[in-house]
């Protein structure tokens, strides 16, 4: 894995690599065991490069487990959830809280989804392979992960604009190279300029922009493919786990509107629904402090309160 | 017995600088991939493909179109000339990241960038940064 440290410039001659970060599930640990945990479940772009300043505000606080998906092409949002069900079993991870960003949440509800058969011991259909992640699709999780409570941040149940899903997963599959070119490169030009207080994100940018190579755009490509088909309304109306939501409240990807007004009206397990002023979609990276100061304060909220 | 104590004082240095010279990779660029793909970046505009085959001047879009029709895609120099930061910061970030993304999108796998001396061989240039 390459890592270009917590400066933004680097010295020259230096070498990255971003093989191993391609193909496999990969989780990160950060913390100790003993404190409360929450798993960062990433969105389109799949890996932890644009959390580095939430990482940051929320460290000795909670243990953070941060993922990064592999570049599929092929996966169900099952096969998402079961591997990362593995991985979190591989080391030693049985319970925590989930903390879905954008995409992330259709993650997150197929983790949720899965919790009654993973409870009644179903593993009738499992392959019992081993990876080197420790996580392979529908591996069995030896012992079963519970779910504290979940967090949507700039997340959503169904996506109310399926349209524009359907629409970006078809520009993303025929946009040009040139063209592919002007968006990133002004992505992180705008980036560097929207991070310009987060330091730890500012200097993984580079490394965001290192990433996005051919197969990492056909994988965000699949990503948008199983959002506009899944519909994961009937977990979130009939799970008993304590939800929250989270969005920055310019949010023209996921316009948390409709996200909360759904949520109140049919999800009885939505205990707080929050909108931070200074941010946009992504909420944990331009607001992180107050993101992480509320985070903080419903993982610890009394469980009576939950 | 003193210059024995001299020799062998001399000769544990020169182990030592032979050594520690051995443990650090060399920064002058050295090409073992024949197919590779060599630009010449005058600035963020202008570019020039040097091999596998010579192109005119051209813009980088014009220059990865006609990448995207060669038939190796596996490594890939590129020679910004007038390159003048001592470390990796804004100007590299302004004219490398364009190649960077663009260069991934065609598929190769591995980046090099080295520090231009206005010649068009890429061989014994300062690497700047590499990318796998």
């Amino acid at each position: 894995m390459f890592n270009f440290g917590s400066g933004l410039n680097h010295p020259l001659g230096s070498t990255y690599d971003s093989k191993i970060m391609s193909e496999e599930l990969q989780l990160r640990i950060h913390g100790e065991a003993s404190l409360p945990t929450l798993i960062y479940l990433p969105g389109l772009h799949g890996d932890w490069t644009l959390i580095g300043s939430f990482r940051k505000v929320i460290g000795g606080r909670v243990r953070f487990i941060e993922i990064t998906y592999p570049r599929t092409l092929t996966w169900s949002l099952d096969d998402y959830a079961a591997t990362i069900e593995a991985a979190l079993a591989h080391n030693g991870i049985t319970r925590g809280w989930l903390l879905g960003e954008s995409y992330g949440s259709q993650v997150l509800w197929a983790l949720v989804g899965r919790a009654p058969s993973r409870a009644a011991g179903d593993t009738s259909n499992r392959n019992h392979e081993s990876g080197s992640s420790g996580a392979s699709p529908h591996q069995t999780a030896k012992e079963i992960f519970q779910i504290e409570g979940v967090i949507l941040a700039g997340g959503f149940v169904k996506h109310p604009m399926r349209w524009a899903v359907r629409l970006a997963e078809k520009f993303t599959g025929r946009i040009s190279t040139a063209l592919f070119v002007r968006i990133v490169f002004g992505y992180a030009k705008i980036a560097r300029f929207r991070y310009r207080h987060s330091p730890e994100t500012l200097a993984t940018i580079d490394e965001f922009v290192v990433r996005r190579t051919e197969l990492d755009r056909r994988a965000a490509q699949h990503r948008l493919h199983l959002m506009a088909q899944n519909d994961p309304r009937p977990i979130a109306s009939l799970t008993g786990l304590p939800v929250f939501g989270l969005s920055g409240i310019l949010d023209p990807i996921v316009p948390w509107p409709f996200v909360r007004r759904w949520l109140r009206k049919n999800c009885p397990a939505l205990r707080d629904y929050r909108i931070i002023d200074s941010a946009d979609h992504n909420v944990l990276s331009t607001a992180p402090v107050e993101a992480a100061k509320q985070v903080l304060d419903w993982m610890t909220r009394p469980s009576q309160e939950l | 017995m003193k210059s024995l104590n001299i020799c062998t004082t001399l000769a544990l240095v020169a182990l030592a600088i032979i050594t520690s010279s051995c443990a650090t990779p060399s920064r002058a660029f050295h090409n073992t991939d024949q197919t590779a793909l060599v630009i010449q970046s005058f600035d963020s505009q202008a570019s020039q493909m040097l091999q596998p085959k010579t192109s005119a001047r051209e813009n980088i879009d014009q220059l990865l179109t006609e990448a995207a029709a060669l038939p190796q895609h596996e490594t890939a120099v590129v020679i910004l000339e007038d390159y003048t930061e001592e470390e990796i910061g804004d100007q590299f970030r302004d004219r490398g990241t364009p190649w960077v993304v663009g260069l991934r999108r065609l598929g190769y796998q591995h980046i090099v960038f080295l520090k231009g001396l206005g010649v068009a061989n890429p061989e014994g240039l300062i690497t700047i940064v590499q990318y796998y």
